[in-house]
């Protein structure tokens, strides 16, 4: 059961590398173009410039939810590695909780911010702010899981390798 | 209890424990806007609108440069220009090592893509001719440090984020001076050493070669003049140039040096991915943060407290860079940007320090930071491709620190090292 959720969480995160690199390629593209226009074609391009607008909140949330799964986020470390094992676990696994509680409350807010924005469009790109903000509810709900996966492991003294800290 | 107190004090308390600084600085937001009587969902949006700035967009592109140049054997070609440059020079390795950082930082802008790429080349070079281990490896962290003052520099951008709009061409103009400045203080410092411990000159390539080396180093030092150049001069925005820094690492891999394939640039790209989500979500979470910082008056009060010390502008200015060093050597570059700009830039500009000059003291700061334990990205990377403990190479690296805390000093005292190239260029006041 344990390895079947590990698989199913390493995948997803797995896919959110993927999304976020394809993302970040696209990016380069947009603002790529954009710099094109502008000197070849000798007009500015509002399109790609809200593209890659988009593309970066995007890349920032997919990738930080990612970045839960395998502890990937700078933190301080100085005083958590200078404890006793038992110690150690504690804190790593209130961290988890805290996140785990963080994300919950960005889950419920993303939803109102959702509810906000539904609205308002983008001005070049005819689509409702609402759907691209979409992406706060629904990285912030991985970002629950992942953590409070990462909790229960931890408590349950099964925490390995692919949940492993780093600086 | 005040709202400051919640924020800032719930922020250290979450990082002190452990808890990643992306999620403090959120955490922290929420609760103090939570007991201010701000609905929560006003964070969440500040977060989503603190990424989605265009001239942002430079950074996440300027480390996927610098991720392609690490791979595409621009390292390579620089070390060899500078070993045509600098290797019959006693100690010659050692100044090498100096002048391939400078020029790695004048094109990538990142110390650790710099340490990760030239480390493996250069540290069994050294020592292979006799250099001692630890000496190479702390040279090698040291001189790296070159790759976040001289332009292009994300962490710059950053800043000028962070300071709410600091000319980025200002900044990197800015920058050349003292960058260069510590790469010249450590050739001295290893010259010193080189004189006392016998190590060797080297013998000049022959001419054939020498021509095709430096054909190809100037092809990637063509980088910097295309970037910075069209930065400093208007032709082009930090964004856009950030765009042709990639577009140009990857034809140069690509195309001119041939160590790059197709393939190579997606697994650059997912190995990119880490790196650029979580400095992002950083950027977002500082946002809310400093939101409310801003709000709570919190670098009004600090620049207060700075004040009521007593001693006048130089004691203020000597006391932020020993918070800024001690800071550096707890915690990583940009997280200290994010959070220490909003608070301590108010201080440096009653001390009379231009925001352009604070940058550029910021990122020297944090520079010795990142080569000092207990925590050091810069020393960790380079004791791992090194193969030396941190202790050792610690020990080593007290010899370089002397000229980097001197280019420090100088960078907040005189106001020349900092503000000439952008006055000169760009005609900044």
């Amino acid at each position: 059961m344990r390895i079947i959720i590990d698989r199913i969480l390493s995948g997803l995160e797995k896919t959110m590398q993927t999304l976020t690199a394809v993302l970040i390629g696209l990016l380069t593209l947009f603002v790529s173009w954009e710099a094109f226009a502008r000197f070849v074609l000798h007009s500015g391009q509002f399109w790609s410039q809200e593209a890659s607008l988009i593309a970066m909140s995007w890349i920032g949330l997919i990738g930080a939810a990612g970045a839960v799964w395998f502890g990937g986020h700078i933190s301080l470390t100085l005083i958590v590695d200078r404890l006793p094992a038992l110690g150690k676990r504690i804190l790593r696994a209130f961290s988890d909780l805290v996140v785990a509680a963080f994300s919950f409350v960005l889950f419920l807010t993303g939803l109102t911010l959702v509810d906000a924005t539904m609205d308002g469009t983008w001005s070049s790109i005819p689509i409702p702010i609402g759907y691209t903000n979409m992406i706060v509810p629904v990285t912030a709900a991985v970002m629950c899981l992942f953590s409070t996966v990462r909790f229960l492991r931890r408590i349950l003294g099964l925490d390995d390798a692919s949940a492993g800290e780093e600086g | 209890m005040p709202p400051a107190v919640i924020l800032i004090g719930s922020f250290l308390l979450l990082v002190l424990i452990g808890v990643p600084i992306s999620f403090c600085l959120g955490i922290a937001s929420i609760v103090t806007a939570l007991s201010m009587g701000f609905p929560p969902v006003v964070v969440a949006h500040r977060v989503v609108v603190g990424m989605q700035s265009f001239p942002l967009v430079a950074i996440p592109l300027f480390i996927l440069a610098g991720s392609i140049m690490a791979r595409g054997g621009v390292a390579r070609r620089i070390v060899d220009f500078a070993y045509l440059l600098v290797g019959p020079f006693r100690g010659g390795l050692a100044m090498v090592n100096c002048i391939q950082a400078m020029f790695f930082g004048g094109v990538s802008g990142s110390a650790l893509a710099d340490i990760s790429s030239a480390g493996p080349i250069l540290i069994p070079m050294m020592t292979q001719k006799g250099y001692d281990k630890e000496f190479s490896t702390a040279l090698t962290i040291a001189a790296s440090t070159q790759g976040i003052i001289i332009p292009p520099s994300q962490n710059m951008i950053i800043y000028a984020m962070a300071a709410g709009g600091v000319s980025v061409g200002a900044l990197f103009l800015a920058g050349y001076i003292p960058g260069i400045m510590i790469g010249v203080g450590l050739m001295i410092t290893s010259y010193v050493i080189a004189v006392k411990r016998g190590y060797p000159r080297e013998k000049r390539p022959p001419l054939r070669q020498s021509v095709r080396i430096m054909v190809d180093g100037v092809l990637a030092l063509f980088a910097a003049v295309v970037i910075v150049g069209g930065i400093a001069f208007g032709i082009f925005t930090a964004t856009e140039a950030s765009a042709v820094a990639v577009i140009y690492s990857a034809i140069l891999g690509l195309f001119v040096y041939r160590e790059l394939h197709l393939r190579d640039l997606w697994f650059v790209l997912v190995d990119s991915v880490k790196i650029i989500s979580t400095v992002m979500f950083l950027i977002g979470s500082a946002a809310a943060f400093g939101w409310l910082l801003a709000l709570l008056e919190v670098p009004a009060t600090v620049t207060a407290a700075f004040a009521a010390i007593g001693g006048g502008p130089i004691v203020m200015l000597l006391l932020m860079n020993l918070l800024l060093i001690l800071l550096g050597m707890i915690m990583d570059v940009a997280p200290l940007i994010v959070i220490t700009t909003p608070i301590l830039l108010p201080v440096a500009i009653a001390a009379g320090m231009s925001p352009v000059t604070f940058g550029i003291v910021l990122l020297l700061n944090l520079g010795i930071g990142l080569t000092t334990p207990p925590v050091g990205t810069g020393l960790f990377v380079g004791c791992a491709v090194g193969g030396t403990t941190i202790e050792s190479t610690t020990r080593a690296m007290v010899k370089f620190w002397p000229a980097m805390l001197a280019v420090l000093l100088l960078s907040t005292f005189v106001p020349w090292f900092t503000e000439f190239l952008p006055k000169l260029i760009m005609h900044t006041s």
